[in-house]
């Protein structure tokens, strides 16, 4: 023989693909289930012991469910392309079982004979050449087999869906100072870390609708530090192509977020403009039964003018908004200069506050803005809404302010918002001024981890007990006597009421309003007993207080208002 | 019997809200007596310098939740004004003696929070007005800053709102 063939070795042994095939596919079915025991024992521990750091790690690890679901989906699809591959190789091998027999079984004997003459010698090596050459073709034919196969198997592996929570397990951030310390942060900087790498931003949130969620639960202490080691063009590039992530993000630069709401705001506006032409559009309804449309499309029509004004002066600059986030209800509005501030007030009004109290022409800004004004430079305010409020309509029974679960939703992001900016500005000297129920909203916070300097609670509810106040922040009550919070405050029971009054918080300075109150026994005894026997009693007091009130009423609120500014003026000063 | 005097003291009560809703003063009128309080409080300055005062507050409307009494409609006015004094000036011991150059209807109050620097709360009864006066400094001198809050005046419609 003047010449041999190769035959190509398979790849690789399907009987060991199968057999780790089958070790994935019992990982992946046991995983899922194991990680749902998991959470679900994990979720009864608050009834047993519920403590302010168990918060933390329960979202964390709540956050491994859909990591779970995608890693058990993705280790069923490698063991499915594992077994494929080991299947074709299968095939192929057997292909080149036959090749190797005829190899083996040697070049085809001469079929001519020497006897006849002629060429038959060379017709027989001719033969035995194309014998050979087929031998060859079919070999590397054989190859190319097993390098499709390969490849087909590489590409299922690679198709199996972006598994974020993969990478991010094994994640730390190549320019991180110091180690993450929880899963969430981990995979949050991890979603960001991408994010920033890839041109097209907003194509990358579009494609990961549940990478905005995960990146809001990051610690804001991390979001700050990773924005402030970004080139400005990315930092741009961020606020113009995301920006509805960018501008409601704790830890980012507060201007970078304002311009990113600003950007945001243009193009609600155009929204907002057909919006009204298309209601301009529509034809009058002429019969008598279409009054109530009328009069709706009137009330819908002064609304859109309403918020098409506000949010002009958001596009122009006259208006900044430091979070504005229709899909969890927030919208916090910044009055004041950062670059000469040094304390920061915020404002957390309570019960009735919704989108439409910051565009109304008696603006609920009005308290955070004579601050700024009177504090010439050195106040910052926010006048904060971390989520839907308490509201005394109609839906009282459902969404009133006795029910306290609305307080531990927005103190949750209350907190968030108060770390955000202790990331972005630790200089500022802080200040919550509370009123009614934000009194409570600021209480949760604190439990989360949201600790300002000085908390103002004006006719506050107080806080969900058990309540303890933190070592680090002073407390001043104020209360308006006959404030209708007075009646509720400190009486709670589950999920209704605050069962710690504003008054009792351990080392709280009381602030004198010079009026004194009405006589809550009288009023309760009366509501209770349904008597008139206390009437006269409550009447003889509301028409003194009314009378008081006539005139007092500029003093008692020009004192809560120069109390605030004294109390900034002096955090600001010590800061 | 007792019929008879809860039906007397809704009237009465009726009576003095209405009394009351009755006498208010216009925007402009509270304006001018908050202007007038801080004139005053500079005339009393023997050497007063240089004032600054911060432009016009949006009027601020007495019925916000936001405060501890709000009622419904009428706006106060606020005005506020820094007069540069002599740097050998008391400001201290002027602050302490203030209520008695105002003269009769001043009363100084306690503010209740400590305070940066010398401060004085004074509220006068009628007509309503706070005034808060304290040390400060102006033109990297020494001056005293004045903060005036009128009482609630119903805004005429004729006046324009001055800029925010």
């Amino acid at each position: 023989m003047s010449a041999a063939i190769t035959i190509p070795d398979p790849p690789a042994e399907p009987q060991r693909l199968r057999e780790n095939a089958a070790r994935l596919r019992t990982t992946a079915e046991r995983y899922e289930f194991l990680v749902t025991r998991a959470l679900f024992a994990w979720s009864l521990l608050p009834e047993g012991y519920r403590a302010p750091e168990a918060d933390i790690l329960h979202a964390a690890l709540a956050t491994t469910h859909p990591a779970a679901e995608e890693i058990a989906d993705g280790l069923a699809a490698a063991g499915r392309a594992l077994e494929q591959f080991a299947d074709e190789i299968d095939d192929l091998a057997r292909r080149g079982a036959l090749l190797a027999d005829r190899w083996d079984a040697g070049p085809p004997t001469d079929l001519w004979d020497e006897s006849v003459g002629g060429p038959a010698a060379e017709l027989n090596e001719r033969r035995r050449d194309e014998w050979l050459s087929g031998l060859s073709r079919e070999a590397a034919g054989l190859d190319e087999a097993y390098d499709d196969a390969s490849r087909r198997c590489a590409h299922a592996l690679r198709a199996i869906p972006d598994v974020a929570w993969t990478s991010l397990a094994a994640w730390s951030g190549p320019e991180s100072s110091e180690p993450v310390r929880s899963f969430s942060d981990a995979a949050g900087l991890a979603l960001l870390e991408r994010l920033s790498a890839e041109p097209d931003h907003a194509r990358l949130l579009a494609e990961h609708p549940e990478w905005a969620g995960i990146i809001r639960g990051t610690d804001p202490a991390r979001i700050a530090e990773w924005w402030s080691r970004l080139d400005r063009g990315t930092a741009d590039a961020l606020v113009t192509h995301a920006p509805g992530l960018v501008g409601n993000l704790d830890g980012v630069a507060i201007a970078d977020r304002v311009e990113a709401n600003r950007g945001r705001a243009s193009e609600y506006l155009r929204e907002l403009r057909s919006q009204r032409q298309a209601l301009e559009a529509l034809r009058a309804p002429r019969s008598r039964a279409n009054a109530l449309d009328v009069r709706d499309r009137r009330a819908e029509r002064a609304r859109l003018d309403r918020e098409i004004a506000y949010f002009d002066a958001v596009a122009n600059g006259t208006t900044q908004l430091y979070a504005w986030d229709g899909e969890h209800g927030s919208l916090i509005e910044m009055a004041g200069d950062p670059s000469t501030a040094t304390a920061a007030l915020f404002v957390v009004p309570g019960t009735n506050t919704d989108a439409e109290a910051f565009m109304s022409e008696q603006r609920l800004t009005r308290f955070a803005d004579w601050q700024v004004k009177s504090g010439g430079g050195s106040v910052l305010a926010f006048t904060v809404m971390t989520g839907p409020m308490p509201q005394l309509d109609i839906g009282i029974l459902r969404t009133g302010p006795q029910w306290n679960s609305m307080a531990e939703d927005c103190g949750r992001a209350y907190g968030r918002f108060i770390q955000g900016m202790d990331a972005v500005r630790p200089d500022l000297w802080t200040m919550s001024y509370e009123h009614s129920y934000g009194g409570a909203v600021g209480s949760e916070a604190e439990k989360h981890g949201g600790v300002v300097d000085t908390r103002f609670l004006a006719a506050s509810v107080g806080a969900i007990g058990p309540y303890e106040p933190h070592p680090d922040t002073t407390y001043f009550a104020a209360q308006a006597p006959d404030d209708i919070n007075r009646y509720y405050a400190g009486v709670g029971f589950g999920p209704v009421g605050f069962s710690v009054a504003p008054e009792s918080f351990p080392g709280v300075h009381v602030v004198d309003t010079g009026i004194p109150g009405f006589d809550p026994f009288a009023v309760t005894a009366t509501a209770v007993t349904g008597q008139p026997f206390y009437l006269p009693r409550i009447i003889d007091q509301s028409v003194d207080h009314h009378s008081a009130l006539m005139s007092d009423d500029e003093s008692i609120n020009g004192k809560v208002l120069n109390q605030v500014k004294q109390t900034l003026a002096l955090g600001g000063g010590n800061a | 019997m007792k019929r008879r005097a809860v039906f007397l003291a809704v009237s009465l009560s009726v009576v003095l809200l209405m009394a009351g809703c009755a006498q208010r003063p216009t925007y402009s009128e509270v304006r001018q007596e908050t202007l007038d309080a801080l004139q005053q409080v500079v005339d009393l300055l023997p050497e007063p310098g240089r004032i600054e005062r911060t432009p016009e507050f949006e009027p601020y409307g007495c019925d916000d939740k936001l405060l501890l009494h709000s009622r419904g409609g009428g706006a106060f006015y606020t005005g506020q004004w820094k007069v540069a004094v002599p740097d050998s000036f008391d400001v201290e011991a002027f602050l302490q003696q203030l209520p008695d150059l105002l003269g009769a209807g001043w009363t100084r109050e306690e503010l209740g929070v400590p305070t940066q620097r010398a401060f004085v709360y004074l509220v006068r009864d009628s007509p309503r007005m706070t005034l808060s006066a304290e040390q400060s400094t102006l033109d990297e001198g020494k001056a005293v800053e004045l903060l005036a809050i009128s009482r609630c005046g119903v805004e005429d419609t004729s006046s324009e709102s001055p800029p925010r």
